[in-house]
């Protein structure tokens, strides 16, 4: 038997994580009593085995973002049951992959009682050789009226020898429910590739530009600043192939904040 | 100085251009008419190198170098610059950054570091005040959710702060209205000087009346049929174009 590493938010508490998965095997179990809130940021900084279940009592609100950055196997079940009413999910993620990188993540969120929200928001840059595969099921139980769901899956292939898979599902028990799913695969905007190299901007950069805009949305997710901050540089530099292990390291050391990130400086008004 | 020799282009394997000459010396504007579908687009892309564009004859030199040998990024170094006609949109991507970006590389091109930050806003803002494009543009992906007349706002925006050499302006004109074409033809006008030059492509005389062109030609079918000056583009505007490339 696995390990099982057990977390209970109490009732009323506001918590904001950071966690980073390394390599092996992972057996989580979180449990969002009343009207508590967690804001949960997670990189899979290494492939791996990861088993997660969450469980969101009545007016809990879980906001996931998820950034999966190694280039290895990683397989990935995530469970969310909303158990009481009025608890809202948002999980949202951005698959990274190059080389032969394999990145599996099913998803379930199911709608227990009455009442309760749940939104999916998952992006996958898929270049070199690898897979991404994405595979949400929402199930409404028989009683659990008044749903509302939403998936959005998209990906983004940058090379002919990538492979994208992602299934939304809707598995619906109840009849007054309000649940949309959608999912596409694209390629880099050739005319915007251009229109930037008119402008100067070396073709690497410019493809750069394009899938850091991509998984923009997702980091948007990221209700905190400084946390958004320090993902969307974990991003950048996972695009460059900078990406070390050391971005990822929580414990604070010199050599943090050398990189640049892409987020905005602000104009002042005059 | 921009000579094109002899120049053939195809798209999607239909030839388009069938021989076009022109040189477009320091100083000056030349202005392009033609019919629609004529290759006036055409000709521009070609010019800054779009990759779905084929030339399969003929030569196009800029300041000495073989301009279709560059990148098209290396022609907007060596300060080759179009205003598309129709400006692409890059949602996402902030109009801050992605000239943050575009300024950046061509320093970088010339040896020189990146531009410090406030320095970079200071241009900015100087340049959104020459084109009269508000501040909250800059925050915006690029040209995303524009309308038509920003969007040409915006390109010649981008013109000055890139302060290319050598400029084209695809119909720049269409889509702004007579206060806007004001603005931006007095912003163009100020960005001139002895060493730039622009080729000019409209329809419209009120173009003509601001561009205040050196050289007017009319392109019919992938060649150059006539050369004048600015009387040409004004007869144009009163007999059309059947009187030159026939029916
Ligand atoms: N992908 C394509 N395949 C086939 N023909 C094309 C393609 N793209 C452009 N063309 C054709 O090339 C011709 C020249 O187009 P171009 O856009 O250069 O014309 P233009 O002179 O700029 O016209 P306008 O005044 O309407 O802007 C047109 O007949 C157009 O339909
Ligand atoms: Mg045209």
């Amino acid at each position: 038997m696995d390990n099982k590493d057990i977390f209970d938010i109490q009732a009323g508490a506001q918590l904001t994580r950071f966690v980073q998965l390394q390599g092996g095997k992972d057996n989580i179990h979180i449990t969002l009593r009343t009207g508590s809130q967690l804001d949960l940021y997670c990189v899979e900084a290494e492939g791996g085995e990861r088993t997660v279940l969450i469980d969101l009592e009545a007016g809990a609100r879980l906001c996931l973002v998820s950034l999966t950055l190694h280039e290895q196997q990683s397989h990935l079940s995530l469970h969310v049951r909303l158990m009481g009413e009025g608890a809202e999910a948002s999980l949202n993620g951005a698959v990274i992959g190059s080389g032969h990188m394999d990145a599996r993540q099913e998803l379930l969120v199911e709608h227990c009682v009455k009442g309760c929200t749940s939104d999916m928001l998952y992006k996958q840059v898929l270049g070199g050789e690898s897979t991404g595969l994405i595979s949400g099921r929402v199930l409404v139980d028989a009683g659990a009226q008044k749903s509302l769901s939403e998936q959005t899956f998209a990906s983004l292939l940058t090379s002919p020898m990538a492979r994208a898979y992602a299934q939304p599902q809707l598995e619906i028990y109840a009849d007054d429910v309000r649940c949309n799913h959608g999912a596409t695969v694209g390629k880099l905007d050739e005319a915007a590739l251009f229109y930037m190299r008119q402008r100067g901007i070396p073709e690497p950069e410019a493809c750069l530009l394009l899938q850091h805009a991509f998984v923009g949305d997702v980091l948007q997710r990221v209700a905190d600043e400084q946390h958004r901050a320090k993902l969307t540089a974990l991003v950048e530099q996972r695009f460059r192939g900078q990406m070390t292990m050391c971005n990822v390291c929580t414990n604070k050391c010199k050599n943090e904040d050398e990189t640049r990130s892409y987020e905005n400086e602000n104009e002042d008004e005059n | 100085m921009l000579e094109i020799k002899n120049l053939h282009a195809a798209v999607d394997g239909k030839a388009i251009l069938k021989g076009v000459n022109l040189t477009i010396n320091d100083g000056e504007v030349h202005v392009l008419m033609g019919p629609n579908g004529s290759g006036k687009s055409t000709l521009s892309h070609v010019l800054v190198g779009n990759p779905r564009y084929e030339v399969t004859e003929g030569s196009i030199t800029f300041n000495g170098k073989d301009l279709l040998a560059l990148a098209p990024e290396d022609r907007a170094h060596e300060g080759v610059f179009m205003s598309f006609q129709a400006p692409t949109e890059i949602p996402g991507v902030s109009m801050t950054n992605f000239l943050r970006a575009a300024l950046n590389a061509k320093r970088k091109y010339y040896g020189q570091e990146p531009l410090p930050a406030q320095e970079f806003l200071r241009l900015l803002r100087e340049k959104r005040k020459l084109v009269g494009l508000d501040a909250h543009f800059m925050s915006r992906g690029v040209n995303e959710g524009f309308s038509g007349g920003e969007r040409k706002r915006n390109e010649i925006f981008q013109m000055a702060v890139l302060e290319p050499t050598f400029s084209i302006l695809d119909e720049t004109d269409s889509g702004l209205d007579v206060d806007a074409l004001r603005t931006v033809a007095e912003g163009f006008q100020s960005l001139r000087t002895p060493q730039t030059s622009a080729l000019v492509i409209t329809h419209y005389q009120r173009m003509l009346d601001y561009m205040r062109p050196d050289f007017v030609h009319v392109l019919a079918d992938g060649r150059i049929v006539k050369d004048g000056d600015v009387s040409l583009g004004y007869e144009i505007e009163e007999r059309g174009f059947e009187w030159i490339v026939g029916q």
